[in-house]
């Protein structure tokens, strides 16, 4: 059983860290942006070349592959959000999912179809934690999950910048007013999200190879996380991350893994039926609590 | 008022314009508009982009040389071939209208109907209509159905043929008990329901779960599997599914006798999808052209595809009957086409489930003891020994490189 739990616990933390990653943009510019998971899925790429065609340390590689996220992130607001901000048509929602689409066809032009591995962590081999398997991989992402949602809350809630972003969020009007630069606010955040999804892009490679779809599954996914744990709640998304992946496991393990969407989803359906903004709402308007 | 008029003038024109664009005569990938007397037109569907896109370039290449190698020689009955071309992206409603542009533009006289069985089945029906001649290397069941689909053939054996020389293998293994653990989209399915009709009839106990090709850890599964105590067990698997498969079963530790099901080695190279570590009493049921016992080395035809293959350049990186298939399809269909004197569909689908024996050296690669189809099975008959087992390694040229 506790196999099962740190598997699900390794699985909820890659969701977490995508809803993380969506939860800073959505944070600083209200927009959603599904080229998240993509751009952890170029990560990925990113860290194998590091690693087979450069022979980085896995730390080198995490800088890189930050750095790499960053850029794609900070250029993914400029080209693809930025002039549609403020025009109340939510096509952001559109120009983001196109831009994963280019980032997946990117992947696919110059690293194929095949699944490519990374070599990272494998001389650890398999650990025994509390009566539990579990790989080095998978215990450094539940750890840096935990890290990444606690950081992003605190930096929201007890920094000027963060909570200058969520002013931003709250209104924009009043933020540029107060003379908030709004616009660097946004680049900030999607490169903020960048680097962090691009950071832990290795550990997630050592879990699911660097293959050009990976973005798809894992962008519904992370959804379903911020939806459960409620748009905007750093705390929310490692909560219902965890929730997810261990839902899943459990019910694939002791009820069949026919079960393990239905789960997943009908724990969606009544967390919002009673919650309708998810877990860390206040039940009201308002679209988040951090 | 001005604008009033004009918008909508262009608008009409453009709209215009288009329409008259596609209604004029299209630029296909070595289309040429018609079909001239003295050519034997080959349309294969291929999913070049796409997770298929590599297994699809592979039998590209085999399809390539073998029509280079078929023309140098004079062609099919005197006529040389043509190949064209299209890229259906793994979407079957996009295989669909590629080919009937096709149909449209002249009727080619062998189809190669896509590398997924979803895309095949989505084809064949129009194909069968339009009386076109088809082949391919999918082998889902609904495929090989000779009453609805008269003129498609295959050039894999039946999917039964898989779980009964895993039977036969077991047998002689004394397992009693067997583990199954494989995908649940069409194909998986298909194979899972084939293990589940053969191996209790023959006697075996027998645990199914699967997985969803998305999912990325299969623990849960296995451990329920674990739960049943197998003597052996069968993993079915195609890309990183069949590696997470793999990499849960480490982490599990267990290390129970593993076989793949027939897909998992020949679909597959594993060296992208695991490592070593995953290897530890793990068993592949492949065909040995894709191995260092296969028997076609030296023989002109293997000869001529893999040093074309070479001079092309060719990346090289997928498995060998990857290549061969599309080899062994068009030259059945050639020797069908000139044992019938015809190239109409109900002439060589007769020849083909009549097929004579070749003198000389056989020209096909894939399974060089080729036997005829019959008339209700337009899959290869094969026997159980088509498999041979071998341990997994590194897919090299081609060829896996067993450990140990």
């Amino acid at each position: 059983m506790i196999t099962t739990l740190w598997a699900g616990l390794s699985i909820g933390a890659v969701y977490a860290l995508v809803a993380i990653a969506y939860n800073i943009v959505f944070v600083g510019t209200r927009v959603f942006n599904f080229a998240q998971a993509y751009i952890l899925m170029i990560g990925t790429f990113i860290a194998v070349e590091a690693a087979t065609r450069f022979n980085l340390p896995l730390i080198v590689a995490i800088v890189v592959c930050a750095a790499a996220g960053a850029l794609i992130g900070a250029v993914e607001e400029i080209v693809a959000v930025r002039r549609l901000a403020r025009t109340g048509s939510h096509n952001e929602l559109v120009t983001t999912l196109g831009i994963g689409v280019i980032l997946s066809g990117i992947a696919l032009l110059v690293w194929g179809s095949e699944p490519r591995s990374v070599p990272y962590l494998k001389e650890f081999g398999v650990l025994e934690v509390l009566g539990g398997r579990i790989t080095m991989g998978e215990l450094l992402l539940i750890v840096v999950a935990l890290v990444a949602g606690v950081g992003a809350w605190v930096l929201s809630t007890r920094t000027s910048i963060g909570l200058t972003a969520l002013a931003t969020s709250e209104d924009r009007d009043a933020a540029m007013l107060r003379g908030i630069n709004v616009r660097w606010l946004a680049t900030g955040a999607f490169t903020l999200a960048g680097a962090l999804v691009g950071a832990v892009a290795p550990l997630v490679a050592t879990k699911t190879y660097a293959t050009y779809h990976l973005g798809e599954g894992l962008a519904v996914k992370a959804f379903l996380v911020l939806a459960l744990g409620g748009f905007g709640s750093f705390l929310g998304a490692l909560l219902a991350g965890s929730i997810v992946g261990v839902l899943e496991m459990f019910a694939a393990r002791y009820l069949g893994s026919e079960w393990q969407n239905i789960t997943v989803f009908v724990l969606l359906l009544i967390v919002l039926l009673v919650l309708p903004h998810g877990l860390f709402s206040r039940g009201k308007a308002q679209e988040r609590v951090v | 008022m001005v604008s009033k008029i004009w918008g909508p003038a262009l608008a009409l024109t453009t709209a215009a314009a288009l329409v008259l664009t596609g209604c004029a005569p299209g630029d296909t990938d070595g289309g040429d508009g018609g079909d001239p007397a003295g050519t034997f037109t080959i349309y294969a569907s291929l999913s070049l982009t796409g997770p298929l896109a590599g297994s699809s370039k592979a039998q590209q290449e085999g399809l390539e040389i073998a029509v280079d190698s078929i023309n140098a020689d004079g062609g099919i009955n005197g006529e040389q071939v043509e190949l064209i071309v299209a890229d259906d992206q793994l979407d079957p409603t996009k295989a669909v209208t590629l080919l009937q542009e096709q149909l449209d533009k002249a009727q080619p006289d062998l189809v190669i109907h896509g590398v997924s069985s979803a895309v095949s089945l989505a084809m064949l029906p129009l194909l069968t209509r339009s009386e076109v001649l088809s082949i391919g290397n999918t082998y889902a069941n609904a495929i090989n159905d000779p009453a609805t689909f008269p003129y498609a053939f295959g050039t894999n054996p039946v999917v039964a043929l898989d779980p009964e020389a895993a039977a036969e293998l077991f047998a002689d293994e004394g397992y009693e008990k067997v583990a199954y653990l494989g995908a649940n989209d069409a194909l998986g399915q298909s194979i899972a329901e084939a293990f589940g009709e053969v191996l209790p009839d023959a006697g075996f106990d027998l645990t199914q779960e699967s997985y969803a090709p998305t999912d990325l850890d299969m623990t849960a599964q296995l451990q329920r599997l674990q739960a049943s105590n197998p003597d052996v067990l069968v993993i079915q698997g195609y890309g990183t599914a069949a590696g997470y498969a793999l990499e849960s079963r480490t982490k599990l530790g267990w290390d129970i006798v593993t076989y793949g099901d027939g897909g998992l080695g020949n679909g597959n190279n594993l060296a992208l999808i695991s490592s070593e570590d995953d290897w530890n009493n793990l068993f592949l049921r492949v065909f040995a052209i894709n191995t260092t016992e296969r028997e076609v080395t030296g023989t002109a035809a293997f000869e001529f595809l893999t040093s074309e293959l070479t001079k092309r350049g060719s990346s090289f990186d997928q498995l060998m009957q990857l290549y061969a298939h599309q080899w062994d399809a068009v030259h059945v269909v050639k020797q069908a086409v000139e044992q019938a004197d015809a190239k109409d569909a109900p002439s060589v689908a007769e020849a083909l489930v009549n097929l004579e024996p070749l003198s000389g050296e056989s020209p096909y690669i894939t399974f060089p003891e080729f036997r005829s189809y019959t008339t209700d099975n337009h899959f290869r008959n094969l026997s159980t020994d088509a498999y041979i087992v071998v341990r997994p390694g590194p897919v090299v040229e081609g060829t896996i490189e067993s450990i140990e």
